[in-house]
């Protein structure tokens, strides 16, 4: 049997091949939760999951898949994982929900969920696939973290604001305002509007080829 | 099997595993996200009688009457806009007997998270801005952003939103003064709902 170089997957996943910073795919959600980093995170981290759970799902039906209902068939499991990580996240978590729900029902057009179920799901093993989606969605979970966490700083001069809709902070002893970081300034109303969102994201990836130059 | 029918078993044998995958999430959180509906909505509620001194009885669906020592001291109720950038706001509106306006609270929108949402109290102080507002001391026109002429501050990159909600509490206090007096004389339904048809805000028998 082949091995599979889960390695290069984690490597690809996560800078190479990064799907938000290489591949500029599942931009639209990326750029438009990224307004506060929990906000940012929630969704990152409901992506991984529907990008793990659906290349597992694919890859173990991957025999069966005929040309002619590949596509639809990728796109129903796609669905099917965003519906239930919808209804976990209204269960557990139903404030977050009320914020960013739009966006979640929107993973279903995220390009990077689809191009992973047809360009590695549908022809390799299922557990180099688990891995792959896993790698992928923690790639896309670190760039919208980054980006949505320098969005909220320079744009409203708050970090993890929200974090109390995550979880309880009395249980700590804090009041819900402690978890919030204010800084001493308003922020740029820029940066919280869409083209800022594009200005900050063209500056990471500026970032990102300038360090791959250099390596 | 046949090559012509493969594809279609094996579209219909996935189509029904999804579809059972998706009503089990459904069966398994349905109650859970009914209770979180409903307790988000009874504390904005009770966010506006603000003081643990208040009593809220509940006169009809979706009607309340604030009570302290005795007293009315006013109503909250729910009301709804179109007006939104995007589907209904829907949000609870307190008044005082004497018609000035003692709270706003959000219950659901679907505005632009970043932009339309600062109507939450969780996201910025906005809203408290109706508080003290009547039909009586403040002018029609006041009823609208700056930007329009109006008392309110609007979003920087979100003017829909704000509007609507402007828009929706004016309407409410009208509806409010429609049905002030009937309401004061309305007795108290205690307990008289589900919690599901409370947020259905559909009527039980009662």
């Amino acid at each position: 049997m082949m091995s599979t170089d889960y390695r290069a997957l984690a490597v690809d996943g996560l800078w190479l091949q990064n799907p938000a910073l290489v591949q500029l795919l599942g931009l639209c959600p990326l750029l438009a939760v990224s307004t506060t980093l929990v906000n940012g995170t929630i969704l990152g981290v409901v992506t991984l999951f529907v990008l793990t759970a659906s290349n597992l799902l694919i890859s173990l039906v991957k025999g069966l898949l005929d040309e002619r209902i590949r596509l639809p068939l990728q796109i129903m499991v796609i669905a099917t994982f965003v519906t239930c990580a919808d209804l976990a996240l209204q269960h557990w978590l139903f404030e977050i929900h009320q914020r960013i729900g739009l966006f979640v029902a929107l993973i279903v057009t995220n390009c990077t969920v689809l191009a992973r179920a047809e360009s590695f799901a549908s022809r390799n093993p299922v557990r180099a696939s688990l891995v792959d989606g896993f790698m992928m969605g923690m790639g896309f979970l670190l760039v919208i973290m980054v980006l949505s966490g320098i969005r909220e700083i320079l744009g409203q001069g708050t970090l993890f604001q929200g974090l109390a809709l995550v979880f309880d902070p009395q249980i700590f002893g804090f009041a819900d305002a402690d978890l919030v970081i204010r800084f001493n300034f308003d922020g740029l109303l820029l940066v919280m509007l869409p083209p800022g969102a594009f200005l900050t994201f063209g500056c990471l990836l500026a970032a990102k080829n300038w360090l791959m130059q250099n390596e | 099997m046949s090559n012509r029918s493969k594809p279609i078993i094996t579209l219909l044998a996935l189509a029904a595993f999804c579809g059972s995958l998706v009503s089990m999430s459904n069966l398994l959180s349905r109650e859970k996200i009914l209770e979180n509906q409903t307790r988000f909505a009874q504390k904005k509620l009770i966010e506006i009688a603000n003081d643990p001194e208040v009593e809220l009885h509940a006169i009809q669906p979706d009607v309340y009457r604030l009570e302290s020592q005795g007293k009315t001291t006013g109503f909250v109720f729910k009301q709804s806009t179109e007006k939104g950038y995007n589907g209904n706001i829907t949000f609870w509106l307190g008044v005082d007997t004497e018609g000035e306006i003692l709270g706003v609270r959000i219950i659901s929108h679907k505005e632009t998270p970043g932009l339309g949402d600062k109507i939450e109290t969780n996201v910025s102080d906005w809203i408290h801005a109706f508080a003290g507002a009547s039909l009586e001391n403040r002018q029609a026109s006041d009823w609208a952003v700056k930007k329009q002429g109006g008392t309110f501050d609007q979003f920087s990159g979100a003017t829909i939103t704000p509007a609507a909600v402007i828009d929706g509490v004016k309407t409410g206090l009208v509806h409010f003064e429609n049905h002030a007096s009937s309401w004061s004389e309305a007795k108290d339904k205690p307990v008289y709902r589900t919690e599901e048809s409370f947020r259905r805000g559909e009527d039980d028998e009662y």
